[in-house]
C-alpha cells in the first residue's frame, strides 16, 4: 500500500481519537518519509514532522496510538522512529521566480553572447530538460559534473538514440557553469567537426595551434564521437588532448549514439579510456516522459498547451524533435487558420505529418514481418534465403529463433502465422524457440542489446 | 511550587519570553508560558513549536513545582505590580499571586500537556561575539523574507570558514552580503540557514549586557540552539538550496556615484510623500556631479531634490523602491555611501565608503 494512503488511513483514525486543536497542532502536518520491510512480518516506519518541538511531543504523547492505528492499517508489527522534516508536499507549493534572480532580458542576451562564442547553442538548460526513469540517471550524473568539474565523472559518456537529449544534457552543463563564469574555457565540438579541423591544421601545419587550444580546456564537449572512430590520426590526436586535458584536471563529456565498446574500429587504448570514466545510456523516452517535453517545448514557444493535446502529442511521436517540429507546424497553421489550439487541428494536422499514424493505416500484418525478417537477417549478415531455409547450423538457427521470438513476442502474431513466415514450419518449433529466447533474455546481455538493435532497425526501415 | 522572586526580574523575563508565544491558537497551551521552579532558579519557558525559549532567573525556591499560564494574563498583571518582591505560589491548576498590597488568582493549565524546551546546550559548536551579532542583525537580517510562502528565503545565511564568518539574506528583491573577519580561530567549514527571526530575538534579548553567545547546529535533529548566560532560544534549521547569490553580485561596474549618506536619507524620505502613492518608486538620476531623487504621479504631482555626489563613469537613470533604500540607509554605519550600476534595469550595488565587509544590492523598478 502506498505511504500516503497508509498516513490518510492512520491520520483519520486519529482525528476521532484527539481533539482537533490537538490533532491539527500536532498531527496535521505529519506524514511517512520511509517505510522498511524487515523480516517475519515486521515494518519500519519513520514518520516526518515540521519541527522538533512536535517531534517530541507526539513521540511521548500519541506513540501508543499510531503504532496501534498502524498496526491494524498495514496489518504488520511496526517500529516507529520520528525525524524532522518538512512535508514535501506543502513544500511544492512553488511561488515564482523573484526577479533578483530571474535574469534581467540584457544578462539573457549577455549569456547568449557568452555561449555563442564558445560555439553552444542557447536555450538548453537543466530547468528545461523534462526528467523521467529512463534518463534520470544521466541527468543527475550530468548534475553532478556541473557541480564538481572533472572531480565527479571523468569522462562522462552519454549514449542513446537519436532525439532522446544526449546533446541536451551535454549543453546544459555548459550554460550552467557559463552563467558562473562566462571566462570559463569550455568548447563544445562534434566528432565531424573535431575531424575537420585537424585535417584543416594537417593541412596548414600548424598543428601546435590545435594542441594549445584543445590542452588548456577546462571542459571539453564533444557531441557524436563515433565519427572519429576509423581515423587514425584523427584519433591519436584526440588520446592525447584526452590524456592532457585530464592530467590539468579538465572535465570531458562525450556522447555517441553507442556504447564504446559497440563503436568499431576505435582504437583499443582509447576505448579503455572512456570506459574508465561513468557510462550511461538514456533509453527513448516514454509517452509520459514525451508529453513533458511537448509541455515544456510549448511553453518555451509561450503557448499554454492544455494537457489532453499535450499527451495526444506525446503518444504519437517517439522523440523530441519530431514534437518540437510538429509544434512549429501546429502553431504555423493555427496562426494562418487565425483560429487557436484545439483539439481538432491537433488531430487534423497529427494525420498528416504523424509517422506512426501513417504505418496504423496501412495493414501492419502485411509490411512487419517481412521488414522484421529483413532486419534480422541483415543484422547478422546473413541471406534472407538461408535464414528460412532447413539449415540447423548454429549461426542460421540463433538468429531464427531470434526472429520467431520477435514475431511473437513484440509483434504478436499467431503461432502458426510465425511457422508459416519462416519457411512452413510446425507451430511447436515456434513455441520451442520463444520459450529458450524469453528465458535467455533475462541473464544474456548480448542477446538483450540484439534485441533491441534489431527493433530500432525495423522502426526505422518503417518511418522511411 | 512556591517561589519568592522580585517582580522586575520576572517582568524582563517574560518581556523576553512572551514574543515566543504562539499567535494563532489552535491549542490553549501554546499560549501559555511555562513557569518551573527547580532546587535555585526559576525556569520561564514558551514556543510556537518553530521556536522556543528557555530562560532562566534567580528566585528563592520554596517548592519545587511547574504551571502554566496564559502569557498575555501573567505579563500584564506583572507589569502593573510595584517593584519588590512577588509571591507565585501554584496548587491544583492555579497560581495565586501576591506582592505588598495585592494579591490574584489565576487559572493555568497543567505543566505536563506542554511540549519540551531544551533547557541546555549539549555541545556549542562555536561561539559568536555579541557585536558581530548585533552587526548581522543591523545589516543582514532586513534583506530576510517575511513571506513564509518560500521559506529559504526567510532564513539568513551563514558561511563559516577559516577565512571568518560570512552572512548572507535576500527575499528576492534586495540581499545583503557582510563579511567578518576572524578574530579568532574557529575550526570549522560549514554554512548554515538559520531563521531570521530568531536572529533577531536572540539580538534583543542581549540587547543590553556584554557577552559570547553559544551556537549549536543538531544536524540530526534539524536544529539550532543559541545559547546565552540567560536563556536558550531553539529553532529550526532551514533545509534547502540557498539561491546562487554569488552569481548576481555583478563582478565588475561601469558608473559610480559617491554622495552624503544623510543627503540621501532627506531627499529619499522627501520624494517618498508621493512615491507612496506610486507603489513606492523613486528615481534617481545621476548626472555629473549630482544625484537627483525625484519622483511623479499624475493625480498627486511631482517631487523632486538632488544633492552633490562625485560620478564616474558616465550618467543614468533607474528607480527604486523607497522603503528599499531608507531601509538600507539605516543599516550603513559610514557617512558616504557608494551606488554603483551596470545600467538602469541591472541591480544597483550599494556600498558603505568606509566599511568594505558590507555589500548591499537591490533589484530595479522598471519603468517607462
Amino acid at each position: 500500500m502506498d505511504k500516503n494512503k497508509i498516513w490518510q488511513e492512520v491520520l483519520s483514525t486519529l482525528k476521532v481519537s484527539v481533539s482537533s486543536g490537538n490533532y491539527s497542532t500536532w498531527l496535521s502536518q505529519t506524514f511517512i518519509t520511509s517505510t522498511r520491510e524487515l523480516d517475519n512480518g515486521r515494518q519500519l516506519i519513520e514518520i516526518g514532522c515540521p519541527s522538533s518541538f512536535i517531534a517530541d511531543t507526539i513521540e511521548k504523547r500519541y506513540f501508543g496510538l499510531i503504532l496501534d492505528s498502524l498496526n491494524r492499517t498495514t496489518g504488520y508489527k511496526n517500529d516507529i522512529t520520528f525525524t524532522v522534516k518538512q512535508n514535501p508536499a506543502t513544500e511544492k507549493k512553488q511561488v515564482q521566480e523573484n526577479s533578483l534572480f530571474s535574469q534581467s532580458f540584457e544578462e539573457q542576451s549577455n549569456i547568449n553572447d557568452v555561449l555563442k562564442r564558445h560555439r553552444i547553442r542557447p536555450g538548453f538548460t537543466f530547468e528545461n530538460f523534462a526528467v523521467s526513469s529512463s534518463n534520470q540517471m544521466a541527468w543527475a550524473a550530468a548534475e553532478a559534473v556541473s557541480k564538481d568539474l572533472g572531480k565527479a565523472y571523468n569522462p562522462l559518456f552519454l549514449w542513446g538514440g537519436v532525439g532522446i537529449g544526449k546533446t541536451h544534457l551535454m549543453l546544459a552543463i555548459a550554460h550552467k557553469l557559463l552563467l558562473v563564469d562566462p571566462t570559463l574555457q569550455v568548447l563544445y565540438s562534434t566528432g565531424e567537426e573535431f575531424t575537420t579541423e585537424i585535417v584543416e591544421a594537417i593541412k596548414n601545419k600548424n598543428t601546435d595551434e590545435f594542441k594549445k587550444r584543445y590542452r588548456k580546456l577546462k571542459l571539453l564537449l564533444l557531441d557524436d564521437v563515433q565519427f572519429i572512430a576509423g581515423k587514425e590520426k584523427v584519433q591519436e590526436e584526440f588520446f592525447h588532448s584526452f590524456n592532457a586535458l585530464l592530467r590539468e584536471g579538465g572535465q570531458v563529456v562525450l556522447t555517441s549514439d553507442r556504447p564504446p565498446t559497440e563503436i568499431e574500429k576505435l582504437e583499443d587504448r582509447l576505448r579503455s579510456r572512456f570506459e574508465a570514466g561513468l557510462i550511461i545510456d538514456i533509453s527513448p523516452p516514454d509517452f509520459e516522459l514525451l508529453s513533458a517535453i511537448t509541455l515544456i517545448k510549448a511553453q518555451e514557444r509561450g503557448i499554454e498547451l492544455p494537457m489532453e493535446i499535450a499527451q495526444t502529442i506525446g503518444a504519437n511521436f517517439d522523440n523530441a524533435r519530431r514534437i518540437e517540429g510538429f509544434l512549429t507546424r501546429l502553431m504555423t497553421e493555427a496562426k494562418g487558420r487565425n483560429e487557436p489550439i484545439t483539439m481538432e487541428l491537433t488531430e487534423k494536422i497529427l494525420g498528416k505529418t504523424s509517422p506512426k499514424r501513417e504505418s496504423t493505416n496501412l495493414n501492419p500484418k502485411a509490411i512487419l514481418p517481412q521488414a522484421v525478417i529483413d532486419a534480422v537477417a541483415e543484422y547478422y549478415s546473413i541471406s534472407r534465403r538461408k535464414l528460412l531455409s532447413d539449415s540447423r547450423v548454429r549461426p542460421v538457427a540463433y538468429p531464427r529463433q531470434i526472429l520467431m521470438y520477435l514475431l511473437r513476442i513484440e509483434f504478436g502474431l499467431p503461432l502458426q502465422e510465425v511457422g508459416r513466415l519462416i519457411g512452413g514450419r510446425d507451430h511447436t518449433t515456434v513455441m520451442h524457440a520463444v520459450g529458450k529466447i524469453s528465458t535467455r533474455i533475462s541473464t544474456d546481455n548480448a542477446l538483450k542489446r540484439d534485441l533491441l538493435g534489431i527493433k530500432q532497425s525495423v522502426s526505422g526501415q518503417l518511418s522511411v | 511550587m512556591e517561589v519568592v522572586v522580585l517582580q522586575e526580574d520576572i517582568l524582563k523575563g517574560l518581556m523576553s519570553v512572551s514574543r515566543f508565544v504562539s499567535t494563532r491558537v489552535q491549542l490553549p497551551i501554546l499560549s501559555n508560558i511555562l513557569i518551573v521552579a527547580d532546587k535555585n532558579t526559576l525556569r520561564l519557558a514558551a514556543t510556537n513549536l518553530e521556536m522556543g525559549i528557555s530562560y532562566k532567573l534567580g528566585a528563592k525556591i520554596e517548592e519545587e513545582g511547574a504551571i502554566t499560564i496564559p502569557s498575555k494574563v501573567i505579563s500584564e498583571l506583572m507589569s502593573n505590580l510595584p517593584a519588590g518582591k512577588v509571591r507565585l505560589k501554584a496548587d491544583k491548576g492555579q497560581l495565586t499571586v501576591t506582592s505588598n498590597s495585592s494579591s490574584a488568582n489565576l487559572s493555568g493549565i497543567s505543566a505536563s500537556e506542554f511540549p519540551e524546551v531544551p533547557e541546555t546546550a549539549e555541545k556549542i559548536d562555536f561561539t559568536i561575539n555579541k557585536e558581530i551579532l548585533d552587526t548581522i542583525n543591523k545589516q543582514v537580517v532586513f534583506s530576510a523574507s517575511r513571506d513564509d510562502s518560500r521559506p529559504i528565503l526567510s532564513g539568513v545565511l551563514f558561511s563559516i570558514n577559516q577565512d571568518g564568518l560570512r552572512a548572507v539574506s535576500t527575499d528576492g528583491f534586495r540581499l545583503s552580503c557582510k563579511d567578518i573577519q576572524k578574530n579568532k580561530k574557529i575550526d570549522m567549514d560549514q554554512t548554515v540557514l538559520m531563521p531570521a527571526r530568531l536572529i533577531e530575538e536572540v539580538a534583543k534579548l542581549i540587547s543590553n549586557s556584554e557577552e559570547e553567545i553559544g551556537v549549536s547546529v543538531l544536524d540530526g535533529e534539524k536544529q539550532l540552539i543559541f545559547t546565552t548566560s540567560t536563556a536558550t532560544l531553539t529553532g529550526r534549521l532551514i533545509e534547502g538550496d540557498f539561491p546562487d547569490y554569488k552569481r548576481i553580485i555583478p563582478k565588475s561596474t561601469t558608473i559610480t556615484a559617491r554622495f552624503s549618506k544623510d543627503d540621501l536619507v532627506r531627499a529619499v524620505k522627501i520624494t517618498s510623500v508621493i512615491a507612496r502613492e506610486s507603489s513606492g518608486v523613486v528615481r534617481l538620476k545621476i548626472e555629473k556631479d549630482k544625484l537627483t531623487v525625484f519622483t511623479e504621479n499624475p493625480s498627486f504631482g511631482c517631487q523632486e531634490a538632488s544633492l552633490d555626489a562625485k560620478v564616474e563613469g558616465g550618467e543614468v537613470e533607474t528607480a527604486f523602491n523607497y522603503k528599499y533604500l531608507l531601509e538600507f540607509l539605516n543599516s550603513a554605519t559610514g557617512s558616504e555611501i557608494v551606488f554603483s550600476t551596470n545600467g538602469s534595469t541591472a541591480s544597483g550595488v550599494f556600498k558603505d565608503s568606509t566599511d568594505e565587509s558590507y555589500l548591499h544590492l537591490i533589484m530595479p523598478i522598471r519603468v517607462q
